[in-house]
């Protein structure tokens, strides 16, 4: 039950994601400035700022986690080399 | 022809056509050359992540328990280990 709810929830993110990030910035471009859809929306480098830190904090959490394991498995083995 | 080749093509060619838009040798409108074309490969970006995300969360949504399959494997995996053993290898190390 659990795991169909967190399922549902990351197919939601998904597509709210992506219908907002879409219309950010194929849509907005041709809305008038002083429509009220522009005020749903941040400034526009900000679809460029956004998804590049997110990427740079994905690939850092991912690059350290690699790195982590790596470090345990060499002492591991150092370890087992030392009994 | 392979499917990273053909991955290749693909993508090569849609990178023809994106740089051929961002250079003016095909000719787009101005709105859409300085608003719309530096924000595409980000957009593919993020299509790509939240496309990801949905099979993920769809395959975990329609996933299903059987708990008889489990017990089943446990009993297969049970078989497999006096079978090596018999044969004189021990898996665990």
């Amino acid at each position: 039950m659990f795991d169909q709810l967190v399922g549902l929830a990351m197919l939601g993110v998904a597509v709210a994601v992506f219908v907002y990030y879409s219309t950010w910035v194929l849509v907005l471009p041709f809305v008038d400035d002083s429509s009220f859809l522009q005020s749903f929306f941040l400034p526009r480098d900000y679809a460029i700022k956004l998804p590049l830190l997110l990427l740079l904090i994905g690939g850092v959490a991912v690059g350290s986690f690699v790195g982590s394991v790596l470090i345990k498995e060499s002492n591991k083995k150092k370890a087992k080399k030392a009994e | 022809m392979t499917k990273a080749t053909e991955t290749l093509l693909a993508l090569s060619a849609v990178g023809a056509v994106y740089f051929a838009l961002l250079a003016k040798v095909i000719p787009s409108p101005q709105l859409f050359h300085q608003e719309i074309l530096p924000y595409l490969p980000l957009w593919a970006v993020v299509s790509l992540g939240s496309y990801s995300l949905a099979v993920l969360g769809y395959r975990v949504f329609s996933f299903k328990d059987k708990p008889e399959k489990y017990k089943e494997l446990l009993v297969q995996i049970d078989e497999a280990r006096e079978f090596y053993k018999s044969k004189g290898i021990d898996l665990d190390e």
